[in-house]
């Protein structure tokens, strides 16, 4: 038995009784699941593209779960790849910084016009 | 194949570790078995639903997906493995004592004393799939697996419950609005 403030009843009671609105099926959510976590990913309006899919989430505690972690890895991953990329640069530059040329006169090399 | 299978087991192995702090009595030596587990169900579907990839996002993410979910769904069941559950509604929420104000109370007592109503008039189908998940917190795979159904199945048993309890709160001149609580 959970014992709460009357204030807090009409929440519990819409959290039981799910969201309003129409609603992708679990199956749905899965087919959909990648393209709607990249783009939160990328900053994009997921739930106004997809309100079917928020509504989904908001009433299927499983689904909401592999949402929340498919997101998680993926926001990882781009974690990942940038600290990999701003060492590589990193690297690369106290390499140059040790040689006569600069990295960026040795970057340049590669976009000035012949002649 | 080597280095799908490593990306899923590496994806599997995040799943497992972020299911491992919702159930702590999940072993060590159990999480390695299934992720390595969850990895080899991902790619044979993987596999079998190549042809469903259509570029909407990166392969790594498609793929993933199957990783995660295959290993949440095993965590969820290896972890409730042996245990009970809960189909009656024992944990039905109380408005405690010693609320701000009679009517504050009262209305309260009202809207659940409704709620719980409308349940009983469920069929005992619905009032067991409600009760396990909506009210007890039983992981839907875990309940798909003891009742011989499906995820799918079972979630559009609670959202036509869902519905139907909601048109009985409204019917008798209940609104309770259409903020979503997750």
């Amino acid at each position: 038995m959970t014992t709460h403030m009357p204030d807090d009843t009409y929440g519990i009671v819409r959290r039981l009784v799910g969201p309003v609105g129409p609603e992708l099926s679990c199956d749905e959510c899965f087919d959909l699941l990648d393209v709607y976590v990249e783009l939160e990913e990328r900053g994009g309006d997921a739930d106004a593209a997809m309100p079917a899919m928020r509504a989904h989430l908001l009433g299927c505690p499983a689904c909401r779960d592999d949402h929340d972690s498919l997101r998680a890895l993926i926001e990882l991953a781009a974690v990942g790849c940038a600290y990999f990329l701003a060492c590589h640069l990193a690297r690369q530059r106290a390499r140059c910084r040790s040689r006569p040329r600069s990295f960026a006169t040795r970057r340049l090399r590669y976009v000035r016009m012949p002649g | 194949m080597r280095e799908l299978h490593e990306l899923l087991l590496r994806a599997a192995r995040f799943e497992v570790r972020r299911r491992q702090g919702a159930f702590p009595h999940v072993a060590d030596a159990d999480a390695d078995d299934l992720a390595w587990q969850s990895a080899d169900d991902a790619l044979m579907s993987i596999l079998r639903r190549l042809n469903d990839f259509r570029g909407d996002s990166r392969f790594t993410t498609w793929a993933c997906k199957f990783a995660i979910v295959e290993a949440g769904v095993k965590v969820r069941r290896h972890a409730w493995r042996g245990r009970e559950i809960p189909l009656t509604p024992a944990s039905w929420p109380v408005v405690a004592d010693g609320a701000p104000g009679p009517d504050q109370h009262a209305e309260a007592r009202d809207l659940l004393g409704a709620l719980r109503e409308e349940v009983e008039r469920l069929t005992a189908r619905q009032q067991e799939v409600f009760v396990a998940v909506a009210l007890n917190g039983v992981p839907i795979d875990v309940l798909a697996e003891r009742l011989c159904s499906s995820r799918g199945a079972l979630y559009k048993t609670l959202h036509d419950v869902r519905r139907k309890l909601r048109a009985g709160l409204v019917a008798r001149g209940l609104d309770i609005g259409e903020g979503n609580c997750r």
